[in-house]
């Protein structure tokens, strides 16, 4: 694409409800990794009440309150991105790395399942590597 | 652990697409390098505007989101406090769609206390020390029941009218909750007949009989305290998310600003 039909098809772009979430995420992110982790969460929470569904926002505000040492509160969150988005793989697996870290084994064990469980039935090889490489790394095993 | 933004398709962030653009553009003469910033500078003036316009139309769909909507006919006039503790015994009520966006509220407003607050303190207004660990399940029976068919919260929800005595009295004793929102105690008795309204009788009478409801039940009213408590400085940082959107923006423009000027 060249200057002219950027420039012409600029304004006609109007925002989509997915073309929004897209920007806040981005925005977010872009936040989150220049440790502007208070903004990067308001970008987060407007996402997550427009898209609650959208697993990347309940991750995203959890890792923000990681950042800030609120392991408890992103765990909170992790778990109800778990409960309310159908197939949130990385939710389970955040959960059980925070378990982890947090000494209870046992519940990190059935997280861990749980994210490899959600994962196959995706049947994403990659997201099912990666659970299982984050189970080998930061989950002890049964 | 998170994921890469989509915007690789350009569509998706107009300031992203601009900058990714500029840096495709390396061969440009630098004999016309001053007509080129002078273009950028439009197009990017243009993609700021695009970006802020998009950004408030965000807010806005966030403030004024259907999800909101479909609970305006139950607590429109009865504010955020009525509209968050209305929505809980709607969804209930309804097991519906609505389920997944009050969960997203009380997540948001849970965040946004804990910010403001810190963790220990959240922690200590939901009436556990930090130090237990199982409070956790707090949220994770809040959202579950609400999931498996609100089944654990519909027996929850069936005992409103204890629930909305006690956020009156709440809201009576409280001098934080006080100054939540003018009328707070109205707010809540508003909610209270609301919710009594709907889920008084047999569902009453079915959480009398259950013990575990009657524990989610109280674990909800300790949660729902913390959100009353809180709200006030969640309802600040929702109106700061433009201003703090606009800050980040402002930045990236300048960095945009930055490597157009460092090109020249």
């Amino acid at each position: 694409m060249d200057a002219a039909q950027f420039l012409f098809e600029l304004p006609r772009t109007s925002p989509s409800p997915s073309d929004t979430i897209e920007k806040l995420y981005s925005v977010g992110f872009w936040l989150h990794a220049r440790e502007r982790y208070a903004d990067a969460a308001l970008a987060f929470r407007t996402m997550l009440r427009t898209a609650p569904t959208d697993e990347r926002g309940w991750l995203a505000l959890g890792a923000c309150h990681e950042k800030i040492e609120q392991p408890r509160v992103a765990l909170q969150l992790y778990g109800w991105g778990a409960r309310v988005v159908h197939d949130a793989t990385r939710c389970h697996l955040a959960r059980a790395r925070l378990f982890a870290q947090l000494d209870r084994l046992s519940e990190a064990a059935d997280a861990a399942e749980a994210a490899l469980r959600v994962a196959e039935e995706t049947g994403d090889d990659d997201l099912v590597a990666l659970v299982r490489a984050e189970r080998k790394n930061h989950v002890p095993q049964r | 652990m998170l994921p890469i933004p989509n915007s690789g398709d350009g569509q998706t962030d107009a300031m992203s697409w601009l900058y990714l653009f500029i840096s495709k553009q390396k061969s440009l003469d630098v004999s016309s390098g001053k007509s080129t910033i002078e273009n950028t500078q439009r197009m990017r003036d243009e993609a700021y505007k695009q970006e802020m316009e998009a950004i408030k139309q965000a807010v806005e769909a966030a403030e004024h989101s259907s999800f909101w909507d479909s609970i305006a006919s139950v607590a429109l006039d009865i504010g955020k406090v009525a509209a968050v503790v209305g929505s809980v015994a709607v969804a209930v009520g309804t097991c519906g769609a609505g389920v997944v966006g009050v969960i997203a509220v009380v997540g948001a407003v849970l965040s946004s206390a804990s910010f403001v607050e810190g963790e220990a303190h959240v922690l200590e207004k939901l009436g556990v020390d930090a130090g237990v660990a199982s409070w956790i399940d707090v949220g994770l029976s809040l959202a579950g029941a609400a999931c498996s068919g609100g089944a654990g919260l519909a027996g929850s929800a069936g005992a409103a009218a204890s629930e909305a005595s006690t956020l009156q009295k709440i809201a009576t004793t409280s001098g934080d909750v006080a100054t939540v929102a003018a009328g707070t105690t109205t707010v809540a008795g508003g909610a209270a007949k609301i919710v009594s309204g709907q889920y008084a009788g047999d569902q009453q009478d079915a959480l009398a009989d259950s013990v575990e409801a009657r524990m989610t039940m109280d674990r909800l009213q300790r949660f729902l305290l913390a959100m009353m408590a809180d709200l006030k400085a969640s309802q600040e940082s929702d109106d700061s998310t433009l201003d703090a959107l606009r800050g980040a923006l402002n930045t990236k423009g300048e960095t945009l600003s930055m490597t157009t000027t460092m090109r020249a």
